[in-house]
């Protein structure tokens, strides 16, 4: 490739600018406000956010709930396509024994076609490696057992999430996911279902994304 | 670049219409919304700290952009340097074809748009699609984007159906929903056949080189994750030191624009696939683009480049909400970019933008990274006012002395407020003067003149 402007040149070019002009020192590098409020708290601010972000809520108190709340979203959804991703909130849903009832792909049998299966999915079922009280947010990092477009690609997207995995705030968060991020490609924080307000700013659901996200809560 | 001048498309902004209110909708929207975010959290506070984390990485820029290209390197992405829009086009062409890329999906990024990167790739044979519903419209209209964050707003649902059916050729109802599924059908074909994906960065983490995208649609979800190929241009003020810092700006920058607490997606990208992973790009490029911005650093115009393109100053500008996109002629709008544009494309063929504002400082008490635009406004005023001496400037100085000597002669210059009072009251019609004699006509050519009280303040303040 032709050579451009060096990596040296332009971070010299940058300096030299800068030169006898510093910036006064930093009052603070902490995050304003950072208290803990409590479980029950932040999974009322989580309900209240995700479900003004278009987003459906429901709490489970145990697996058995958990699963009876999955297979009523699975059967509205009208579903012809389901996959997958294993994870610690669902290993514990025996979503293998309702291959019956749906068709249901685990994610890691789905080899070197994860993408031409995803476009023709229509639910794609995940965990969340966190979730965010204040703004109603999952966290999903992109991993062997999880590929990222399993919940960008199909129609409907449903997350099982502990309520252990809340966090108050992106800033009480940051902390932990800046020790992991760089041992994952990618992150994707999800409020709600796909959006937009491009054309007379009228909010329409659905844009690229799912239509629907069904975020079920369930106790640790 | 149009020839006509900024007067001239600011008043036939003003006649259309359709567009008045299309703009009074969208900018009361965007206000009320924002209101209401923003009254949920420590604003002020937040405000402060956002700034000095911008500071903070303005003014060590070399070590936080070197430290981003490092991380980023490490994480497996190639790292381009690029100085000018030139270089950034002629690079993202040839990784393209050394990739033998024939379609390109692009997420929104006003620095592709700052660059003509979408002529560039065209001009060698390479197709481009917008995947943002707006910027999508835009491009089959072959327009410039009217707003920051939604660049077809200034089209009404008629007219983004006209420009539907005359580019893909079916009959479109002007229908929102329907429009929106057409192009989710679209676009979505588009997404699965392109081999690269192009975005900007929202943010570029120095601390782990992670390129942070925010959208509601997921369209940047789909650019990122599904072509082979995934390139990102960076601008180089983008850089932001820490993850805890992200997240004071991931607080402000939705709430600040669209009124939302966050945006439905938030990108956080750490280079290509890894082993074992089953999707995501196989290649990740990273180009870092100066295109001018190093030339603000060390000067009075160096907090422009805090701006993290909220576009709350655009929302609350009573110029902008007149005048509209177009008006500016530019890719950046509004008052940031009547500071941006000229600051960065040159004062010279700009000099018009840094006069569209009432300096008002509506735009300042918006801004989330506290940037002071009406002084910079009127920095560029200066500025172009020194360099260009216009045949009324003379006029312009001595009409000020004298004004000044009146003014400080009390006699005279109560004697002058009452011929004025009583001179204008024989121009009023229902309280407002519509047209007064020169000089004052170059007033009431573009607004009324309020009828003066019979009684000075002065008077009635003696009064009391």
């Amino acid at each position: 490739m032709k050579t451009e402007i060096t990596r040296q040149e332009l971070l010299a070019r940058i300096h030299s600018r800068l030169d006898g002009n510093p910036s006064g020192p930093r009052t603070s590098t902490e995050f304003p406000d950072q208290a803990w409020p409590s479980q029950e708290e932040m999974v009322a601010q989580f309900v209240a956010a995700l479900e003004r972000a278009s987003g459906r809520v429901y709490r489970a108190a145990n697996a058995g709930e958990a699963r009876e709340r999955l297979i009523q979203v699975l059967r509205q959804s009208q579903a012809q396509r389901i996959v997958w991703a294993e994870g610690s909130s669902l290993s514990d849903l025996a979503l293998d024994s309702l291959n019956g009832e749906f068709h249901m792909t685990c994610a890691t049998d789905l080899g070197n076609s994860v993408r031409d299966v995803l476009a023709q999915t229509d639910v794609g079922i995940t965990g969340a490696d966190y979730a965010i009280a204040e703004t109603g947010t999952l966290l999903l990092c992109a991993h062997p057992a999880m590929p990222r477009l399993l919940s960008a690609l199909t129609t409907v997207h449903v997350a099982v999430v502990q309520v252990n995995q809340l966090f108050p705030t992106f800033a009480h968060l940051a902390p932990v996911v800046r020790k992991q991020a760089i041992a994952v490609s990618h992150m994707t924080l999800i409020t709600g279902p796909s959006r937009t307000g491009d054309i007379e700013q009228v909010i329409t659901i659905g844009a690229h994304g799912p239509r629907e996200l069904h975020v079920i809560l369930r106790a640790a | 670049m149009s020839k006509t001048t900024f007067d001239e498309r600011a008043r036939s902004a003003i006649a259309d219409e359709t567009l008045q209110r299309a703009l009074a909708r969208v900018l009361n929207r965007f206000r009320v919304d924002r209101d209401i975010a923003l009254g949920e959290v420590d604003t002020l506070r937040l405000r402060q700290r956002a700034r000095e984390i911008r500071d903070e990485a303005l003014s060590h820029l070399d070590q936080y952009l070197a430290q981003f290209a490092d991380n980023a390197a490490r994480n497996g992405a190639v790292v381009h340097w690029a100085a000018d829009a030139a270089e950034a086009n002629r690079i993202a062409v040839e990784i393209a074809q050394s990739h033998s890329v024939t379609r390109v999906t692009k997420a929104k990024s006003m620095l592709t748009e700052e660059i003509g990167l979408n002529h560039a790739l065209e001009a060698a044979g390479i197709s481009v699609v917008e995947t943002d519903l707006g910027e999508w419209i835009i491009q089959l209209a072959g327009q410039r984007p009217a707003h920051i964050l939604g660049p077809a707003l200034n089209l009404t649902r008629t007219q983004v159906a006209q420009v539907f059916a005359r580019h893909l050729g079916v009959f479109v109802p002007d229908d929102i929903p329907t429009m929106t599924a057409l192009a989710r059908r679209e676009l979505r074909a588009k997404f699965l056949e392109a081999e690269m994906g192009i975005s900007g960065a929202n943010f570029a983490l120095a601390e782990t080189g992670t390129v942070v995208l925010l959208t509601n649609e997921g369209n940047a979800r789909f650019v990122t994750g599904l072509p082979r190929v995934y390139v990102a241009m960076v601008g180089i003020e983008k850089v932001v030191p820490t993850w805890q810092d992200l997240a004071v700006l991931l607080t402000l920058l939705p709430r600040s624009a669209t009124g939302q607490r966050i945006t439905t997606y938030v990108n956080l990208i750490n280079g290509p696939r890894r082993v074992g992973e089953a999707d995501g790009p196989d290649k990740m490029h990273l180009i870092i683009v100066d295109n001018g911005r190093s030339g603000l650093l060390g000067t009075p115009y160096q907090e422009a480049l805090r701006c993290i393109r909220c576009s709350a100053c655009l929302n609350v500008c009573p110029v902008y909400q007149e005048v509209g996109g177009f008006t500016y002629n530019a890719v950046y709008v509004g008052p940031i970019g009547a500071v941006l544009t000229p600051a960065i494309q040159g004062l010279a063929r700009y000099h018009e933008l840094p006069h569209a504002s009432s300096l008002c400082f509506a735009c300042r008490e918006a801004c989330p990274v506290m940037i002071d635009l009406p002084r910079l406004l009127l920095e560029l005023r200066r500025q172009a006012a020194e360099g260009q001496p216009s045949p009324i400037g003379w006029m312009e100085r001595l009409g000020f002395r004298l004004f000044g000597w009146g003014a400080r002669q009390t006699w005279l210059y109560e004697l002058a407020a009452k011929i004025g009072r009583f001179a204008l009251r024989r121009f009023a019609r229902d309280g407002r003067v519509p047209f007064a004699p020169f000089p004052l006509s170059r007033w009431t050519r573009a607004r009324d003149f309020p009828v003066l009280d019979p009684r000075p303040f002065r008077e009635r303040w003696k009064s009391q």
